[in-house]
């Protein structure tokens, strides 16, 4: 009997010893994008591990991929009061305008930790002329091609509108699937890829106000995915499958082409790295530049005010911060990791868009506005919605503010 | 014997016809799960491709020649991966990736400007030796090392339990916690007012019993939005105690409704004899109705649990931590962030779902009594 | 005598009125005014005083939300049919067997012993047009692949699994009433000469009268909760909003889009969709109860 009262005391004695120890470090909440199949998903966990281990602190982080629902989730948290401590979120972007007062100016920081010298990279400075992050990771969007499967079927690149068309007749003759996407999951990438490729440039940087009347070439872009759908250009669950899948078949070289992001790029396996090449969105209109792709960064590390105003947690935030956005953390982060004909095509496209690289239009759109034309784009596909009639339902909700 | 219900007589149905409609039935929900089984050791390609076959059955990945693909794949003897077809200079010697002419990015451009300090990862020194003709060529494997096999295979599983973004046994242990700490307050909370309110004679009854009436119409979703605002205000957002509170007033309302109809019909003489005998109504309360209720209390026990446990909603709008995750949260992680590995996602679901059957097998027989007793009842 | 000191009433109802009240009714009311103002994002202020114009938007504006509305709706008949009326088949061909009782029971509850989101993900796996179950088999057999989650066959083969879920929780409640059934009260019907489908009409069906409302209401409560397989199975009420329910829609206006009045009020509809819906039933019953 006495026995086993040591032995429960012992016991209890250890239990508030190893909480003790666990009360030691300050624990910090992260979020970021870098998760699921983020090329970078696994490099981030491994890099939050070690940084746990190197400074005793714990970090409890709820990364998860970038959809809507994350985007909501961070900006319903910050205007609740539970925003994380470091997170990996949108700047310069209509996401970021709410949370700017919650977060904490680079420069304010280098002022308090001058060892530090964190990066200032004016390019994503926000309309303020603050930067209040650290980027890791410029993106660029463009249209990525199986160059093998063209060769198959005897298909020049989709440099031009008409190449493009007759790439997809061919692709359908050979059953394989033209373009690979889902707009019941991520119709995004398309909806503004088509509009660029409508407008000149001072149509694609218009920003009509509630009530102002916008670009036609919006719509007349927008309208092209319905004409490639009638040309039969999508999977057959075009409207009713997810991004993953869609995805994937293009990486299993089962879809010819996809219109997606540098972080795409990264999860292109590497046997295919010379098989697959990436170019701008084919041009629809006469006034619209060839070489116009969208790029820029979109993303970026913040500390936020919470952690900052804390003073058993501050010192612990930039140091995270610093550690994961400077020397090799950053680089590993940014996972441009890939190679061959595909980092090629890609310096092509940027090179040769010196003058022509712009921000996604969907980034500088209110939440509500953006959700409901990405809601339309289905229906434009398969002509149950006419695009001017989409676009009419977006400008009541002043995506570009009154 | 003859049977009871639907008996012999001029009937059209005969028991064959009854059994195979039953068994017909039972393979609907057997089915499903055996085919998971099934395909949860084997590789998602496989899945994809052929989900029949049985998982035993040894199935071996091949590259685009058909060849089968080992762990390991040929060295120089410079340590560097042989190609069948590399390219070679006149001299021999592998061709590095930049003299292929891979491009520089234009210092000049907007892009190079954006990158910063950050920059291309391309010193690396062997990265430059990855030049070979991926379009007709591949890769040539070690003869010796194991091939890679695509079935049966237990990668899955693995992934599973060391993914460190599905933790599925620490979504168990939340899972537990969130929805036993549930049932237990429901239950309680639902007999103390289900016994106020059948034996107190009070002012407000009625208004109290239209209330409940009307609890049992308000689903979660008329009422998340303030409520997410008051958990956040008072700090329970991203807790477990935060999305249980909330778990146990919504199943309140019900809860109560049951166990007020069982305890309006429990004898009220032997609360009478404990009071003579000098209890007190909360010892009578302990000691008299919740053992006599103990079947009603288990149904109510057992809807709460299962409601609880499978509340993805709530769960969803009030954590954040993927450390915080119930078993429904990870699950739906998983088939939003891995959505294409369908090996994965099997052997997941698999996990998930054994567990729960083993204990339900062994409770069955309580787990169908105290569903039964209370709602037959009420 | 016992229950006259009425002082211990508030340490027993305390508690769970609080709880009910705080997060409950008083976010319930709340619930009703934010539907009224226009309010972006969940912590927003309420701005500008819209009356019922989100209301009217979701009648005459929106055909999304019409189309969810339509979806829960049919759902509450769907679940009296299939979950109830299968449950209550089943549970009366189970009765009416010696051998394997346990084992359909066993088997049968099933499904409601796994998460939804499990059967949720399984579902996605059979529905898959490249390499889903449903299209292997298609292909051994030697047909054309399915769009499964088409425009026209979506809503279907989402109710399916929503339905198939739950039929074995009404078959097991069911079942214990049947059970419940004294035998005593069939052999005397049997000597009056009742028997077969008759015997189930006039004797079993009025004695499971209780059992059966019970379940009918269980049923239809749940068909206006329906979120959690719909979500993961279809997103965004693929195929072009088609397969949202007014619970994944309210879910998408009020937490993606930001549009919190708009969602406040759907959650508003989906109150008075369910208490409509009782109030229909319990009419019937007191109609049908004078009938039996």
């Amino acid at each position: 009997m006495r026995k086993i009262l040591a032995l429960l005391l012992s016991l209890a004695l250890l239990l508030s010893l190893s909480a003790l120890s666990l009360a030691e470090g300050v624990t910090l909440k992260t979020v970021s994008t870098f998760a699921g199949t983020d090329a970078a998903a696994e490099t981030y966990v491994a890099l939050l591990k070690a940084w746990e281990d190197k400074t005793g602190n714990k970090i409890e982080d709820a990364s998860s991929t970038g959809d809507e629902v994350f985007k909501a989730g961070v900006l319903n948290d910050f205007a609740a009061g539970n925003e994380a401590d470091v997170l990996f979120f949108f700047a310069k972007t209509a996401d970021s305008a709410p949370i700017l007062g919650k977060v904490v100016p680079i420069e304010e920081i280098n002022a308090a930790y001058p060892e530090l010298n964190l990066p200032i990279n004016t390019a994503i400075a926000e309309p303020d002329g603050v930067v209040y992050s650290i980027p890791v990771r410029p993106f660029w969007e463009g249209l990525f091609c199986n160059i093998d499967l063209f060769e198959q079927v005897g298909a020049e690149l989709p440099t031009t509108w008409e190449n493009l068309v007759d790439a997809i007749a061919r692709f359908k003759d050979a059953g394989i699937v033209p373009i690979a996407v889902s707009f019941s999951d991520i119709p995004h990438y398309i909806a503004d890829a088509t509009v660029l490729s409508a407008s000149s440039e001072a149509d694609y940087l218009a920003r009509p106000k509630a009530g102002d009347p916008i670009p036609q070439a919006w719509i007349d872009g927008n309208a092209k995915i319905n004409e490639l759908y009638e040309l039969g250009a999508f999977p057959v669950d075009v409207n009713a499958t997810t991004e993953a899948v869609t995805s994937q078949m293009f990486r299993d070289k089962k879809a010819a082409m996809q219109m997606d992001g540098s972080w795409f790029a990264n999860g292109i396996p590497e046997e295919n790295y010379d098989t697959t090449v990436v170019l701008p969105f084919p041009v629809t209109s006469a006034e619209a530049q060839p070489t116009a792709f969208m790029g820029g960064v979109s993303m970026g590390f913040y500390v936020s005010r919470k952690a900052w105003d804390d003073p058993a947690r501050r010192d612990a935030a930039v140091d995270l911060l610093a550690y994961l956005t400077t020397g090799d953390n950053a680089v590993a982060l940014a996972a441009f990791q890939f190679k061959g004909k595909l980092l090629e095509s890609s310096f092509e496209m940027l090179n040769a868009g010196l003058t022509t690289m712009y921000g996604p239009i969907q980034d500088a759109m209110d939440p509500e506005a953006r959700s409901y034309w990405f809601s339309q784009i289905p229906g434009i596909a398969d002509g149950t919605v006419v695009p001017a009639d989409a676009w009419k339902g977006v400008m009541e909700l002043a995506p570009f503010g009154k | 014997m003859m049977s009871r219900v639907i008996g012999r007589g001029p009937v059209v149905l005969t028991r064959t016809v009854i059994y195979a409609l039953l068994v017909l039935w039972a393979s609907t929900t057997i089915f499903p799960f055996a085919w998971v089984l099934n395909n949860s050791f084997k590789d998602t390609s496989l899945v994809v491709g052929d989900s029949f076959s049985p998982a035993f059955e040894q199935v071996y990945r091949r590259d685009r020649n058909g060849v089968i693909v080992r762990q390991e794949v040929l060295k120089d003897d410079f340590g560097r991966e042989r190609y069948d077809r590399m390219l070679f200079d006149e001299e021999g010697n592998p061709v590095l990736e930049k003299e292929q002419g891979s491009g520089e990015l234009d210092p000049e451009s907007p892009f190079a400007q954006l990158m910063g300090q950050s920059s291309f990862e391309r010193s690396r020194p062997d990265s430059e030796l990855q030049a070979y003709d991926t379009l007709k060529g591949s890769r040539v494997y070690d003869s010796a090392s194991p091939a890679v096999r695509l079935s049966p295979i237990w990668d899955n599983y693995r992934e599973a339990f060391t993914n460190p973004n599905v933790n599925i046994l620490r979504g168990y242990r939340n899972s537990l916690v969130l929805s036993g700490s549930v049932t237990l307050g429901v239950m309680l909370l639902s007999a103390m007012m289900a016994y106020a309110m059948t034996r107190y004679v009070f002012k407000g009854k009625k208004v109290l019993r239209s209330l409940l009436v009307a609890a049992l119409m308000f689903p979660a979703f008329s009422t998340i939005v303030p409520v997410y605002r008051m958990i956040s205000s008072a700090g329970l957002f991203d807790t477990l105690q935060g999305v249980a509170l909330v778990q146990v007033a919504g199943n309140l309302a019900f809860a109560t409704t049951v166990m007020a109809g069982f305890i309006s019909s429990l004898p009220y003489e032997l609360e009478e004899a404990a009071f003579i005998d000098g209890a007190g109504v909360f010892r009578i309360f302990l000691r008299v109705i919740l053992p006599l209720s103990k079947s009603a209390l288990a149904t109510v026990g057992i809807f709460t649990f299962i409601w609880s446990y499978n509340d993805l909603f709530l769960q969803m709008v009030l954590l954040r931590s993927r450390a915080l995750m119930p078993v429904s949260a990870i699950l739906r992680e998983i088939s939003s962030q891995y959505g294409t590995d369908f090996g994965l996602m099997a052997a997941a679901v698999v996990v998930v779902v054994v567990p729960m059957l083993i204990v339900y097998i062994a409770l069955q027989q309580n787990i169908i009594k105290g569903l039964t007793a209370g709602a037959i009842k009420g | 005598m016992l229950y006259r000191d009425r002082r211990p009433l508030l340490v027993f109802l305390l508690l769970p009125l609080l709880l009910m009240a705080v997060f409950l009714y008083y976010p319930f009311v709340v619930n009703i005014y934010n539907s009224l103002f226009d309010i972006k994002g969940l912590i927003g202020k309420p701005g500008e005083f819209l009356g019922l114009g989100n209301f009217s938007t979701f009648f005459t504006r929106d055909p999304v939300a019409m189309r969810a509305l339509r979806n829960s709706a049919l759902m509450m008949p769907l679940s009296l049919v299939f979950q109830v009326g299968l449950g209550l088949v089943l549970a009366l061909m189970v009765d009416s067997v010696r051998r394997g009782q346990q084992f359909f029971r066993i088997v049968f509850f099933f499904p409601i012993v796994i998460s939804a989101t499990a059967i949720g993900l399984m579902f996605s796996l059979f529905y898959s047009y490249e390499g889903g179950m449903l299209n292997q088999l298609m292909v051994l057999m030697g047909r054309d692949k399915v769009l499964w989650l088409s425009k026209e066959r979506a809503y279907t083969m989402l109710v399916i699994p929503v339905l198939w879920q739950y039929v074995g929780f009404y078959f097991v409640i069911l079942l214990a009433g049947v059970n419940a059934i004294p035998d005593e009260i069939f052999e005397s019907a049997a000597m009056d000469g009742a028997a077969g489908l008759r015997r189930i009409w006039y004797i079993t069906l009025p004695l499971l009268r209780d059992v059966l409302i019970t379940c009918a209401t269980l049923a239809v409560t749940g068909a206006i909760k329906v979120f959690d397989l719909p979500s993961v199975i279809a997103r965004n009420g693929a195929p072009n909003g088609l397969t949202h329910f007014l619970g994944t829609y309210m879910h998408n206006q009020a937490f993606v889009a930001q549009n919190v009045d708009y969602g406040s009020a759907i959650s508003i509809i989906i109150v008075l969709l369910g208490v409509l819906a009782a109030g229909l039933m319990t009419a019937l019953m007191r109609r049908g109860g004078e009938a039996l």
